[in-house]
């Protein structure tokens, strides 16, 4: 019988701020890291850990890390304030998907866990679980 | 005119905005306050525990009392959203808001993401405009007033003056649940 392949999917959070971003892969469960790799990683100039370029760069790094560990289909989760709207993410995450897609990586679900401060009083409801 | 002072919950600006409405003689509406009195809300969002925000009810009743004040301090972790003149943005180290949270009685899920907010500088990252932020942590009260009302009489911009991710990057991966 024909051995059947089966397909490895990993998640990619994407976390990013005023100043850097952050990409994490993780298994599926969320629990094992694969890889970590952050702006200030593949920037020398600081005030660059932020940028959508700095975000390109790390995204393609870290899809090729995945590769080599036979991780070819992703969900991704966005952590990115600023966004005009709920479903606009920022735009360092914006180029990482871009980045990351453009790397052959197989895109599945993306979500948007970005989370909003709340008190008693919370300017739109939170992420749907 | 508004004078929006913004921040995740816990970061002080309900302290901050009491002092400095005092020192400057304007009026301080308090956004969570007012939001809940006047039921300016839509509905409860029951999992987050919080009322949320009809910003045209708001917006109404900001505008009104901005009518008759001229200029106003708006105090509260949307006041950024409600197109101030300027706005502070305060900043507090995320394990003191942590504790602040907790001992206001918070859930943990509701502490941690407001934590996460704190850490990926969301307040910031909406605030468009001129904007001034302030890293709080371990200041007194009136030094932080003092430097605001600096900041507000020479307009001053200043934005990207913390950077938590690395440092709290744990309380990141960890899941609201
Ligand atoms: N500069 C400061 N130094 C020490 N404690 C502070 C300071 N500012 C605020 N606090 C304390 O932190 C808590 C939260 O402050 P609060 O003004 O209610 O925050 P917010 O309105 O941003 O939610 C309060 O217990 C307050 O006394
Ligand atoms: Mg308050």
């Amino acid at each position: 019988m024909a051995e059947q392949k089966k397909e490895k999917w990993g998640i990619v959070h994407i976390y990013s701020s005023y100043n850097n971003t952050i990409i994490h892969a993780t298994d599926i469960t969320g629990a094992e890291t694969i890889a970590r790799i952050s702006g200030g990683m593949v920037t020398r100039n600081q005030r660059d850990e932020g940028s959508p370029y700095a975000a390109m760069q790390a995204a393609f790094k870290l899809a090729e890390m995945l590769k080599e560990r036979g991780i070819e289909n992703i969900h991704i989760k966005v952590r990115a304030p600023g966004g005009s709207g709920q479903k606009n993410p920022g735009p360092g995450a914006q180029a990482a998907i871009r980045a990351l897609a453009r790397a052959g990586l197989r895109i599945g679900r993306i979500e948007d866990v970005t989370p909003v401060p709340h008190d008693g009083t919370t300017p739109k409801k939170r992420f749907k679980k | 005119m508004r004078i929006a002072i913004t921040g995740t919950p816990g970061v002080g600006k309900t302290t901050v905005s009491k002092v400095l409405g005092d020192k400057l003689g304007i009026k301080v509406i308090d956004i969570t306050e007012a939001v809940k009195k006047y039921k300016l809300y839509t509905e409860k969002d029951e999992d987050m525990d919080s009322y949320v925000i009809d910003f045209e009810k708001l917006e109404k009743f900001v505008s009104e009392i901005e009518e008759k004040e001229k200029t106003i301090i708006l105090d509260g972790h949307v006041s950024h959203l409600l197109n101030p003149d300027y706005i502070i943005v305060l900043r507090c180290n995320p394990e003191i808001i942590k504790e602040r949270l907790e001992k206001r009685g918070y859930k943990p899920k509701k502490v941690l993401e407001n934590v996460q907010a704190e850490i990926l500088d969301v307040c910031l990252c909406e605030s468009k405009g001129k904007v001034y932020e302030i890293d709080t942590t371990s200041r007194d009260v009136e030094d932080i007033v003092d430097e605001i009302v600096e900041a507000i009489k020479h307009k001053k911009e200043r934005k990207g003056i913390v950077n938590w991710t690395e440092e709290y990057f744990d309380y990141l991966t960890l899941e609201i649940k």
